[in-house]
């Protein structure tokens, strides 16, 4: 299905597509609240009504909460709220809209969502990342909801002359209860324009025993029916009158440039209109372009014959030679070597010596590549020094800025409409490949669509970080844990940022390396030096992947040293339940929140290890070749524990018959969503540890395809997930949810592996390795 | 009836042809390059010799050297990061 986005060329059939994104006029022309001028309330870095604080505040652009911004009422009572945040698979479109409904007594089956622009500072920060639009943004939009249904009741009670105090919005109405009067939101909408905004320290929540729909489940997202009937408009469904389609052939090698091209072939392929060169930065340059020849033509099909037709020749530069064999024992031997020191509780080095035993796990996990369903794509509109984009972009506001800077126009000539995203996973809160359809259309003079194939994006990805990870960890004669030195070797993503770059940034250690929570008296955690080859990038739950796998993966083998079981080591390692202490870490990075609000809590930690351990039948009897393996890990911000149960067959064939997780994410607000993320994340998790694994050889990845960089298919899927979501109570601080299933599942699994098998996997992917 | 019988006709031949096909998909080698699959290989596209050294975990290979414009944009960027994460 197609958009047609110019709104005054719809006509016949065109009539029946809706146009999704909001033009930069006002989006609440022709509706209820305030004609045309649209203000940014103040921005808050202190939110009025929770028991807590978040980082929402020290966000670029930090919040906006002006009601006006985001919800607009038609003379008809449909409420239109804006989503501001993308849309890529979490329901993040949904579920804070549906915030905002709840908080105002709007009647949900009665209200539309409009996907925002790119404006950050009309709507206040739009980055999709982080796990945090839900933690973030659930008081902000209470506070909407709440400031909308005042307005309301205000203009109600004027009408009627009545106390504001005796009125009440209730289900898309306000009711005078004494005289029986009633008015719908429509009916109230033009008076309600006319109220003042009420200052957010006079607005009252709702009490959370009173919601209808946060927290039950029972709202379905609002693109459901749309993306199961194919009605769904993504970023490659977006077509333009005049738009050409283009195709780009970037240097295989990061930091590569192009040294000559030969088109002559290229253009006899039937539909290729022209073959050009675009621009490319050198390496590290952000999310610029990478440069390469573009082949540009009526269709997306001649644009790759066109690019296949290309001759060219590149100078690959200085990462020429980065092969991923030798890096790795690069890494394992820096790995074995004393680096910098990051956390350093007790005498590690004493404690070992005075060990009675010391087990060591060495641990390595290769790059991976993001490949979500819809590959990058952007379309972009550059004429008069203005641009207009569309795209599947997680950081509409950061495109903006960066289309801005590249094309050399203000921001305010720029507009940045957000698709629905086929899937992020992180990839897309890089612009790049926006980038280069505004270069190629300010070039041409067209509106052109930029197309990546699937050997572009696992070629050319900000690839998942190659990591290795030591841990050693000593035991005294009673088996207990008295010593604890985890060193982890990666390329950092601030190498994409910054040339020069050998140590992970603060936030990288932070996550599963420094905030290790258990209980042992001597920690010391190191990152020696690991420079980076090719673009780095943000994954899906990031650094703890590998460092999740590597401290759980050895919680296992010390079970097995010490002949206990898994779970009760796990315990046992936790410890008492208490705060973490970190101070003795210079830069102790917790997700950008306050520890006030988000500590560290072993009671959460251990709790989620027992709800899974109970409702997932640990320890039960399983048939010969099955395991249970159990894993927990706190990132995000929330507590997540998974048991996977395995089936190995006698020729090494591995099957999931069973995952169990339960989740703490604080105060939640659509457990339906909650549940198909955690879901998601067990296919994910599985398919990654199965195949996941990008090579380098003479500096070119040597994947290209789902046909040497697989997935799991159907038939591999674990048969049973189930998923436990901890209740809390409202002034429990919402968590993570989109990132925090995946960091647990692979140690689970391989812990379930050994226990079938008696084979430990400490390399991975798992690929040939329990083959008979 | 002529017309019911001229259906079940066009449906069977349905059916067989597409066991034909499934047939053939089952056993027959993987299609040649089209128009939307690109080519495995581009033999026309090629590197220059590299005499690069290898690449190693404590050689770092980032050119220092940009535009203003990018310069502020990686430096700006790196800020964000270091505070937020992301």
């Amino acid at each position: 299905m197609n958009i047609i986005t110019n709104p005054d060329r719809l006509r016949g059939i065109e009539r029946r597509i809706k146009v999704e994104n909001v033009s930069r006029r006002s989006i609440l022309k022709g509706l209820g609240i305030v004609g045309g001028l649209v203000l940014a309330a103040p921005l808050l870095s202190r939110q009025a009504f929770a028991a807590y604080q978040t980082g929402a505040g020290k966000m670029p652009h930090g919040v906006v909460t002006d009601p006006r911004v985001f919800v607009a009422i038609a003379p008809d009572g449909i409420v239109t709220i804006v989503a501001h945040r993308s849309e890529m698979g979490t329901g993040v479109r949904t579920s804070l809209p549906l915030i905002v409904a709840e908080e105002m007594e709007a009647d949900w089956s009665r209200v539309k969502v409009k996907q925002a622009h790119g404006d950050e500072v009309k709507f206040g920060n739009q980055d999709t990342d982080g796990s945090r639009s839900t933690r973030h943004y659930l008081i902000p939009m209470r506070e909407i909801g709440a400031a909308a249904r005042t307005m309301l009741a205000a203009a109600a009670a004027k009408r009627w002359g009545v106390p504001a105090s005796e009125v009440k919005a209730v289900n898309h109405e306000v009711v005078h209860a004494a005289s029986n009067r009633r008015l719908g939101f429509g009916e109230l909408a033009a008076d309600a324009a006319k109220e003042p905004v009420p200052n957010v320290g006079s607005l009252k929540l709702k009490d959370p025993k009173n919601f209808r729909y946060l927290g039950k489940g029972e709202i379905s997202i609002v693109d459901l029916r749309d993306i199961t009937t194919g009605a769904a408009q993504y970023g490659g469904d977006v077509r333009l009158p005049g738009m050409k389609y283009a195709v780009i052939a970037r240097p295989p090698v990061t930091g590569g440039k192009l040294v000559s091209f030969d088109s002559a072939d290229a253009m006899k392929v039937p539909g290729v209109e022209k073959v050009m060169e675009v621009q490319g930065w050198p390496w590290p340059s952000k999310f610029q372009p990478l440069g390469g020849v573009a082949v540009i033509a009526r269709n997306t099909g001649a644009a790759i014959k066109g690019r296949d037709a290309l001759k060219i020749v590149w100078d690959d530069g200085a990462n020429g030679k980065y092969e991923s064999a030798a890096y790795r024992t690069e890494l394992e031997e820096a790995a074995r070597k004393p680096g910098l020191v990051v956390r350093k509780e007790g005498d590690v080095d004493a404690a070992l010596k005075s060990a009675d035993k010391v087990i060591v796990g060495e641990y390595y996990l290769p790059h991976l590549a993001h490949i979500s369903m819809e590959p990058p794509v952007a379309v972009a509109n550059v004429k008069d020094g203005k641009a207009e984009i569309w795209a599947p972009v997680q950081s509409p506001g950061g495109t903006r800025d960066d289309t801005a800077k590249t094309l050399g126009i203000p921001e305010d000539n720029v507009t940045v409409n957000v698709t629905l995203l086929g899937g992020g996973f992180g990839r897309k809160s890089k612009c790049d490949f926006a980038l280069e359809a505004a270069l190629l259309s300010k070039a041409l003079g067209a509106p052109v669509k930029v197309q990546w194939t699937r050997e572009d994006d696992v070629r050319h990805d900000f690839l998942h970080t190659v990591s290795a990870e030591r841990i050693e960890a000593g035991l005294d004669k009673n088996g207990k844990v008295i010593a604890w030195r985890h060193r982890s070797v990666a390329p950092s993503i601030a190498s994409t940022f910054a040339a020069n770059t050998v140590h992970q940034a603060p936030f990288e250690l932070g996550m599963g390396l420094i905030d290790m929570p258990f209980e042992i008296a001597n920690i010391q955690c190191e990152n020696p030096e690991a420079a980076a080859h090719t673009r780095i990038g943000w994954f899906r739950s990031v650094s703890n992947i590998p460092r999740a796998f590597a401290v759980q993966s050895m919680v296992g083998e010390l079970a097995h040293a010490t002949n206990r079981d898994q779970k009760d080591m796990l315990l046992e390692l936790i410890g008492s339940p208490r705060i973490v202490n970190l101070s003795s870490v210079k830069d102790p990075w917790n997700y950008g929140e306050p520890y006030d609000s988000y500590p560290i809590d072993t009671a959460r930690l251990r709790r989620v290890v027992e709800v899974v351990a109970d409702k997932g039948g640990w320890g039960r009897s399983v048939p010969k070749g099955h395991g249970l393996g159990i894993a927990v890990h706190r990132s995000f911000v929330s507590y997540i524990a998974t048991i996977v149960e395995v089936s190995v067959d006698d020729k090494g064939k591995l099957s999931v018959p069973r995952v169990d997780t339960a989740i703490d994410c604080g105060m939640f607000v659509n457990p339906e969503r909650i549940r198909s993320q955690i879901e998601g994340t067990a296919i994910m998790g599985l398919s990654l540890a199965k195949y996941g694994e990008i090579t380098f050889k003479d500096g070119k990845v040597q994947q290209g395809n789902f046909d040497d960089f697989p997935v799991i298919r159907i038939d591999e899927a674990p048969r049973v997930t189930n998923v436990y979501i901890i209740p809390v109570d409202a002034d429990t601080p919402p968590s993570g949810v989109g990132e925090p299933g995946v960091p647990p599942f692979a140690p689970a699994l391989t812990n379930a592996i050994f226990a079938a098998t008696g084979k430990r996997i400490r390399t991975m992917p798992i690929g040939k390795q329990l083959e008979t | 009836m002529n017309t019911q019988m001229a259906t079940l006709a066009a449906l069977i031949a349905g059916v067989l042809v597409s066991n034909v096909y499934g047939a053939a998909a089952q056993t027959s080698q993987p299609p040649g390059t089209t128009a939307t699959r690109p080519a495995k290989t581009t033999p026309a596209q090629t590197s220059v010799p590299n005499a690069s050294p290898p690449a190693t975990t404590t050689r770092t290979t980032g050119e220092s050297h940009q535009d203003a414009t990018v310069k502020k944009m990686n430096r700006d960027e790196k800020r964000k990061v270091d505070t937020e994460g992301k």
